[in-house]
């Protein structure tokens, strides 16, 4: 698909480097995100996969900056079109949401404010971004366009959220990440709560849309069947670290880590259609980390080095990125 | 299935239960300083009620006993009011008064409410219902107006009568809570294992769902308390309460009556309203930090 | 839907017309229920009292005919509750034979003013310091003053009222101690009038105000801080709304519908709490009538008194629920899936 165009000419639109965030708890700071880097081509799309408490959400939510009170950015940059937004003053960075880089969350269920018709909903986002000078006519024409966009009807706009279904919710929450024409969507599991028939439904839509704006997403979810039909290239996570990342073909083919060996056999048939069904052994505390490798505890092909050296992050093959000692030894 | 065991099992059950809800309460206390110092309140104007009336005798404060109106001295540090009554006398002998008025008609309150939330929350249907709706009427007509009504037919009224009648007017806020609760407890999964177990309603409702609603049961009571003594000094103030006895709002009643205020005798009605405020204070405090151990979301304000 | 709405409004008014039927019932049970045979020891006393006073002998006739005393109970029953429907409570014992609706009504209307401004200041209030106390970006010079509104709320409303009255009406005398206009000036609308009447009504007022909206505000401010951990707020920020926007109207706005239900039900308190405050301040309203009937043992304008205050509880419970679907797009959803 889109994974043999040719990237050397371009930039890349987002590029995250070593980005680390924790989580100030009762039991000393937690390390949610550990030292993640990855890029983007415009355009294109990537998956983040990874175990509840991998740190998949918080690297999404942390690229736009949102974060509980607890949560501390400890260092890194994550550069759109150049620009680091862990820099930008809090009005730029509010600026920057949805008009450079948008959100699909996550409980599309609830992600409404269930007081507020849609309308307004979607308004208040475009008149948050632009000066006073717009009449609601134009306005509710953008509006309009993202709505056909996404096969709503308009008259979704005088419903209350609680009127509509699930999957016509999800398709709001599209619309509205779209509405200011950013340059990366971030898609939190943007169909978790939706049923399979309305997923694929939702997917495909995000899919046009998104070619049809050249946005580039970044899908987040665990669901591996999902990830192979909708994105280029796949970035694995695992205690708060990006463990493998390459196109989709070559880790479904050639999985370099062990985590993510071990994560495509558990798949249980080759149409890859089915959710992971976990690993054996229990994912570690970010509280008390293991030394060394992070999979390490956990992983079959554990060499004594595992437990001693942290394993660098590094272009093992042309694309093919993989934190793990044993690569980096078939290479040398 | 051996039948014999199982009541050993819960009581074993209800034995670590119980021995939990102390350990719970003990680190209570410690974590809620709040909560002490509510505590400490009340138990201070409780000791002044009790070591006072060693000292002082209760001729003291009886009409008459005493020159009227004399400003606080070494012989009457709060003075005497307009009725010839030692105003430290009537201290002394109303705060003990107005406490019982208070945990009497909490008790009361909490009592009915109890049982009617645990019934109406178990059994559900049509009794739910019933009992539903009536706690919601009475929730919605003015207490004070009901016990005005009762208290100016009921005139001769004992400290116990008067708290048995607003105790009895009380229930509904309690029974409330203890509904809502009961109506979760009962679909939990120790509920449904001990009903497979052959235990009976009876035995589910007091082994299993009751220790579970004791932070709520703790709460309700100092709430009912609350509104007891709140409800009853009402009264008192109006001139409805118990008439032979002194109380905190019986005082200030004659107070007003007497126009202490205009008169500038801040000693009359000065203590009344310091006592009272100090036991309010005692009980918002003890309330506030109850609330937080029930609500336990109010603690932390973070996303989920 | 509007089936929906018709059941919700149907139910609502229905449990309106319960609460004045339970509030006639016990003011109908209570005298006959006491020990002691109340309206027999009333029937006596006024018998004895009735041959010292003027129309002593037609008052205690119209007190028997109204309560048909001779008649058997359910028939007593009947009668009371016609009359009642009818805002007919009789005569008045003290000042018969003057009405007790005469008597009651012009109380009414300062009893109405009086709370309706109070509980309508307090709410406002309430809901913004609420938000500012649960708000994180609210000024820390303006968060210091906060807790000030709290220290009203630990006391009893007539407390407060006596604190206030002897600090700015007695000691200072700032503002007037009792009534609720100067008797000097003509009643009439005229501009020394209204300002006599403000003046008034500034210290009972207060009273109300300062003592429940720190509760009012801490009540908020959970509300509040529960709708801080949902969904739509995280979509609120990411959409780049500025921070006031999301505040009252993601945060605000979605708090209080649950708000106002604490409302309906914590006003009966503020209507027990205004009676003493009426009583404190000599205003006259219906608190401080009802004080009055009982200093003078006027039994039939104390019922009257209090079925009035539950029915016009009952009614501003009534009006807040129907005014709840309108502020809770959900409510009739809810009502369908509850049932």
């Amino acid at each position: 698909m889109a994974g043999d165009r040719s990237q050397e000419a371009k930039a890349p639109v987002l590029e995250v480097r070593n980005l680390r965030v924790s989580y100030t708890t009762a039991a000393g700071p937690l390390r949610a995100v550990n030292g993640v880097s990855f890029y983007l081509w415009p355009g294109e799309r990537l998956g983040l996969v990874g175990e509840s408490g991998s740190g998949k959400t918080t690297t999404a939510l942390s690229l736009m900056r949102l974060m509980q009170d607890t949560t501390v950015v400890e260092g890194g940059e994550v550069l759109l079109d150049g620009v680091d937004l862990l820099k930008l003053s809090e009005e730029e960075m509010r600026q920057a949401r949805f008009a450079k880089i948008s959100l699909i969350p996550q409980g599309a269920m609830n992600s409404l404010n269930p007081m507020m018709k849609v309308g307004e909903q979607l308004r208040d986002t475009i008149r948050a971004h632009q000066p006073k000078g717009n009449s609601k006519a134009t306005i509710d024409a953008r509006i309009q366009q993202v709505l056909e966009s996404v096969e709503l009807r308009l008259n979704v706009m005088d419903s209350y959220p609680h009127e509509l279904s699930g999957g016509m919710k999800q398709r709001v929450c599209i619309a509205m990440s779209i509405l200011l024409n950013p340059k990366v969507i971030i898609a939190d599991e943007p169909t978790s709560a939706l049923d399979v028939v309305v997923q694929r439904q939702v997917m495909e839509t995000l899919r046009r849309v998104q070619v049809a704006l050249g946005a580039a997403v970044i899908l987040v979810g665990h669901d591996m069947g999902l990830m192979a039909q909708f994105v280029d290239r796949i970035g694995v996570m695992y205690g708060g670290k990006l463990v493998e990342v390459g196109p989709v073909r070559g880790i479904f083919k050639d999985p370099l880590h062990p985590y993510t060996q071990l994560l495509i056999k558990s798949l249980p048939n080759l149409d890859m259609k089915d959710v992971f069904r976990g690993i054996p052994g229990l994912t570690p505390s970010l509280l008390t980390p293991p030394p060394g490798c992070m999979f390490h505890p956990r992983c079959p092909q554990v060499i004594q080095r595992c437990s001693v050296d942290i394993p660098k992050f590094v272009e093992i093959k042309p694309e093919r990125w993989a934190a793990c000692h044993l690569c980096e030894g078939g290479r040398q | 299935m051996n039948s014999a065991t199982l009541p050993g099992t819960t009581l074993t059950n209800l034995k670590a239960t119980i021995g939990g809800t102390f350990r719970r309460i003990i680190a209570f206390f410690q974590e809620n300083h709040m909560f002490t110092f509510g505590v400490l309140l009340l138990l201070a104007l409780f000791l002044f009620g009790a070591i006072g009336s060693l000292w002082i005798s209760p001729k003291k404060a009886d009409m008459g006993a005493n020159p009227l109106n004399l400003s606080p001295s070494a012989e009457y540090p709060l003075g005497t009011d307009g009725l010839g009554r030692d105003m430290l006398a009537v201290m002394v002998i109303g705060i003990p008064n107005t406490f019982k008025i208070g945990f009497l008609a909490g008790a009361v309150g909490v009592l009915i409410g109890t049982l009617i939330g645990l019934f109406a929350g178990y059994y559900r249907g049509f009794a739910d219902t019933l009992f539903s709706s009536f706690a919601d009427v009475m929730l919605v007509i003015p207490t004070l107006a009901i016990l005005i009504t009762i208290s100016a037919y009921v005139r001769v009224v004992t400290v116990e009568i008067m708290a048995v009648i607003v105790g009895l007017l009380s229930w509904p806020l309690p029974a409330r809570v203890i509904r809502s609760q009961t109506l979760s407890l009962r679909e939990r999964l120790f509920v449904e294992v001990s009903r497979l177990s052959g235990a009976n309603d009876f035995e589910i409702i007091v082994l299993q769902i009751l220790p579970n609603l004791t932070a709520y049961l703790a709460a309700s009571f100092v709430g009912a308390v609350s509104a007891g003594i709140l409800a009853s000094v009402g009264l008192e103030v109006l001139g409805l309460g118990p008439q032979t006895v002194p109380t905190i709002g019986r005082t200030l009643f004659y107070a007003f009556k007497y126009s202490a205020l205009f008169r500038g005798m801040w000693w009359w009605w000065g203590p009344p309203v310091f006592t009272l405020a100090t036991i309010f204070t005692g009980l918002f405090q003890m309330s506030i930090s109850l609330d937080k151990y029930a609500n336990p979301r109010l603690k932390s304000a973070g996303r989920g | 839907m509007r089936g929906l709405d018709l059941r919700y409004f149907v139910r609502r008014i229905g449990m309106f017309f319960l609460v004045i039927f339970a509030a006639a019932s016990f003011n109908f049970l209570i005298p006959r229920l006491a020990p002691g045979n109340p309206i027999g020891a009333i029937n006596s006393r006024m018998s004895q009292a009735s041959a010292g006073i003027e129309n002593g002998q037609a008052m205690f006739e119209a007190y028997r005919k109204r309560f048909g005393l001779d008649d058997p109970i359910y028939i007593q029953y009947a009668k009371y509750m016609w009359n009642t429907l009818r805002f007919d409570f009789g005569e008045s014992l003290s000042a018969y034979p003057a009405e007790v609706w005469e008597i009651v009504r012009p109380a009414i209307g300062w009893s109405i003013s009086l709370i309706g401004v109070s509980v309508l200041i307090t709410f406002a209030m309430g809901i913004t310091v609420g938000a500012m106390l649960a708000w994180k970006g609210t000024p820390k010079l303006v968060r210091a003053f906060l807790p000030i509104t709290m220290i009203g709320g630990v006391l009893p409303y007539y407390l407060l009222a006596m604190l206030l009255l002897y600090l700015f009406a007695f000691t200072t005398k700032l503002l007037p101690m009792s009534g609720a206009y100067d008797s000097g000036i003509p009643r009439e609308l005229s501009g020394p009038y209204i300002i006599s009447v403000l003046r008034h009504a500034i210290l009972p007022a207060l009273s109300i105000i300062l003592t429940s909206v720190g509760t009012w505000a801490l009540t908020m401010r959970g509300l509040i801080v529960n709708t801080i951990g949902e969904d739509y707020m995280l979509l609120a920020e990411a959409k780049g709304l500025p921070k006031r926007r999301i505040l009252w109207w993601y945060s605000v706005r979605n708090a209080i519908p649950p708000q106002l239900t604490h409302l309906a039900i914590a006003l009966g308190y503020v209507v027990s709490g205004a009676i003493l405050v009426e009583i404190v301040f000599s205003y006259p309203g219906l608190g401080y009538q009802l004080y009055m009937a009982i200093v003078n043992s006027d039994y039939t304008v104390i019922q009257g008194i209090t079925l009035i205050l539950a029915v016009s509880v009952g009614l501003s419970v009534l009006i807040i629920d129907l005014i709840y679907p309108r502020l809770d797009p959900r409510v009739t959803y809810v009502a369908e899936s509850s049932g």
